[in-house]
């Protein structure tokens, strides 16, 4: 990861700049409701494979930092959503798309009974994404 | 209907928030996958190189007409060729 970083360092002019756009925290809540009203009903489950290269992403990025090989000029977070008429389109979804990460069946039955309850309700996962932008710091 | 992602578009106003000079950019995307937010900004830019390792995003991304502005590849990070100091805008995008 911190290889991928001095790459595009390499590549950036000197005035560039590299966006570094990924999940603030490695694990989605699963949420059902309405336009009014929502809450939270579980998370995915994500493996400890997916935790620790969200943990040494989060290592390789302070390295650079701490390396002056990067300064940080802005960061930001904000709420990804992904909607799905049903549980089991969700659970799909995130089975086709996403690696070491699952809907598990305690929360897709938790998911399905609670979108049942609220009349032209919605599904959803909520994730918290952080956005950076850092500059990079030429020696020469 | 089809699962929504984003439709609120936070995505990509954050993205455009930090990067106020994007029309004029050459941006290299790392790890664009099948393109869902390569399609979102490319109008915006000057130009996108993107790629991803995984060849069956890329096909997916290449199944649909590309923008004239959108170069894509499959390829890796650690074996893509790019000329040192060209670049405007990296994005790692969901990759690091």
């Amino acid at each position: 990861m911190v290889d991928a970083l001095c790459r595009s360092r390499d590549w950036l002019k000197a005035d560039g700049c590299l966006i570094d756009l990924r999940p603030a925290d490695p694990t989605p809540e699963v949420m059902v409701g309405s336009r009014d009203q929502s809450r939270a009903v579980g998370t995915l489950t994500v493996e400890t494979a997916r935790q620790q290269r969200h943990a040494a992403a989060d290592r390789a990025l302070a390295r650079v930092l701490d390396r002056e090989l990067f300064i940080l000029e802005e960061a930001r977070e904000f709420i990804f959503h992904r909607f799905a008429d049903t549980a089991d389109e969700l659970r799909d979804y995130v089975a086709s798309k996403w690696k070491e990460t699952r809907l598990d069946e305690i929360t897709h039955r938790r998911a399905a009974k609670a979108l049942s309850f609220v009349p032209g309700g919605r599904l959803w996962l909520r994730e918290e994404v952080a956005i950076r932008r850092l500059k990079p710091v030429r020696f020469d | 209907m089809s699962l929504q992602l984003d439709p609120e578009e936070h995505e990509i106003e954050a993205l455009v928030a930090l990067l106020p000079n994007l029309h004029s950019s050459r941006v290299v995307e790392v790890g664009c996958g099948d393109g869902r937010l390569t399609r979102r900004y490319a109008a915006r830019a000057a130009s996108v190189f993107a790629f991803d390792p995984d060849e069956t995003a890329v096909n997916a991304f290449r199944s649909q007409a590309l923008p004239d502005n959108v170069d894509v590849r499959c390829e890796s990070v650690d074996r893509i060729e790019i000329l040192p100091g060209t670049v405007d805008v990296v994005i790692l995008s969901w990759s690091l």
